[in-house]
């Protein structure tokens, strides 16, 4: 049965970088709602709105949701600050390179996409200021959702670990299982643990809070965190001799190169990709390429028809 | 004669007193003004160089300055220290306000220290540097200030009281 992060715990966590008016909102919300929240959106001028599963809803006074967005409590600029103030605490010049990356890292490892003026310089973002909008994206790790799929990672018994590629559209629960996978492989049960490095550009995966992940990714797992997938795949062979190189998302022609790389190392690669199915997994050139070198082995398709983290396919894929 | 002269004693070192300590104000504000100086450097060092947290870097700063200085940093620091959802505008501002009660500042340099109250902490490194070194900037020319005024001023203090309480003493006489 899968364990997730309990409503007390997300409380603790994000609660209190809110604004004391806002606090008091959400704490009025129930225990169930907490169990499927997902963001908490602020926007200046503009109703609080929150998701809770597939549902995207207003929060009005004394903590109660509503689909009328104007009956929400309407966010001022005063509270955006004081989010910003909190979460940075109050040093947004130590988070810079998180800015420029569109968001902070909180403890508990949830994320707070930022918003408002982008300054440029070289074509390259060189900060963000005058904030209008926040969105807090609460992580949730799911201990034992990998346990579905754990038996067909591997091919056989005595077989390695094969490389995997974990495919959906977003918000399908890629992330998670990702996550519940590093943990298992990393940790070891009928089998030894691997070690494992996970290049998590985006924090998503540890959810690292000043180099600490907050997430449980196991025992035997280093993290390269915020480093960019291709130097990060590289830099794990070189540096950190692992058996396993964990990495989300990936797309660009670089990511694809470091994974052939990893791969003509003899190291396993397990990774995500946008992808509704199959066919619109061929539609990506890069993707494709790998795909037909047979970069991966095991390639298991996500939706959300019951929820997120659906397992809709496992695919045992065979280039030739 | 005996009480006419103890007052006429009490009447001059009352008025000396005053006069030497006002002299003494002077002394300590340019002092004050020189140890903050050296406050918002090291600040700025810890915030620039060293990305330190503020709250953090306010209590280091805090233990490297002297009293009652350290008091606009040590209450800032504990302030966000609390993490109550409280600004570094805030913060500060409260801090400013416990250092002014001890300190022998004037008013005017208190609005140059409240100013940096709406930048700390809000933005990169960069105009973090700007800010702090301008602040320092213009406590260094209030300092220089000070200076001309104890030069210009401390001897008409510390003499001045005593003359006035003469002067007193011969207009009641």
């Amino acid at each position: 049965m899968p364990v997730t992060s309990s409503p007390t715990q997300i409380k603790r966590e994000v609660l209190s970088y809110l604004p004391v008016q806002i606090q008091k909102l959400l704490h009025n919300l129930k225990d169930e709602d907490y169990q499927h929240l997902e963001e908490i959106r602020l926007r200046c001028g503009q109703p609080l709105i929150v998701r809770i599963g597939e549902r995207e809803l207003a929060l009005a006074g004394e903590g109660r949701l509503t689909t009328i967005l104007q009956q929400g409590y309407r966010v001022e600029r005063d509270d955006i600050c004081r989010v910003i103030a909190s979460i940075s605490d109050n040093s947004l010049y130590a988070f810079e390179e998180d800015i420029r990356r569109g968001f902070i890292t909180i403890p508990g490892g949830h994320r707070v996409g930022l918003a408002g003026q982008v300054i440029l310089k070289e074509h390259n973002i060189e900060l963000i200021k005058n904030f209008g909008s926040l969105c807090f994206r609460v992580a949730r790790e799911v201990k034992g959702c990998a346990d579905p799929v754990m038996p067909a990672l591997f091919s056989s018994p005595q077989a390695e670990l094969q490389n995997i590629l974990i495919v959906s559209p977003p918000r399908c629960g890629k992330t998670t299982l990702l996550r519940d996978i590093t943990r298992r492989i990393s940790e070891g049960s009928k089998r030894p643990g691997l070690n494992v490095v996970v290049v998590d550009e985006r924090s998503e995966i540890a959810g690292c809070y000043q180099g600490v992940p907050q997430l449980d990714v196991g025992p035997r797992t280093d993290i390269l965190d915020g480093c960019p997938k291709d130097i990060g795949m590289m830099m794990a062979i070189r540096a950190l001799s692992p058996q396993v190189v964990v990495t989300d998302e990936i797309g660009r022609q670089g990511d694809a190169e470091a994974v052939m790389e990893c791969i003509h190392a003899g190291v396993t690669i397990i990774s995500t990709a946008h992808a509704g199915n199959l066919e619109e997994l061929r539609q990506r050139p890069i993707l494709r390429k790998l795909m037909a070198d047979g970069a991966f082995k095991l390639i298991i398709i996500l939706s959300r028809r019951h929820g997120p983290g659906n397992i809709e396919q496992v695919i045992r894929w065979d280039a030739s | 004669m005996m009480i006419k002269a103890m007052g006429i004693i009490m009447i001059i070192t009352a008025c000396g007193v005053w006069g030497l300590s006002g002299a003494k104000r002077l002394e300590k504000r340019q002092e004050q003004l020189g140890e903050l100086k050296a406050a918002i450097a090291f600040l700025e060092k810890e915030i620039c160089f060293m990305h330190t947290n503020l709250s953090l870097a306010m209590q280091k700063t805090a233990e490297f300055t002297r009293w009652p200085a350290n008091l606009v940093f040590a209450v800032a620091a504990e302030e966000l220290g609390k993490k109550k959802g409280i600004t570094a505008q805030e913060a500060w501002l409260k801090g400013l306000k416990t250092m002014q009660a001890q300190a022998q500042l004037q008013p005017k340099d208190i609005e140059l220290m409240a100013a940096l109250a709406a930048l700390l902490g809000v933005s990169n490194a960069q105009e973090q540097h700007k800010a702090l070194t301008a602040l320092g900037e213009e406590l260094l020319l209030q300092q220089q200030k000070a200076q001309r005024e104890i030069d210009s001023n401390q001897k008409l203090w510390s003499y001045g009281g005593f003359i006035m309480g003469t002067a007193i003493v011969l207009l009641l006489i």
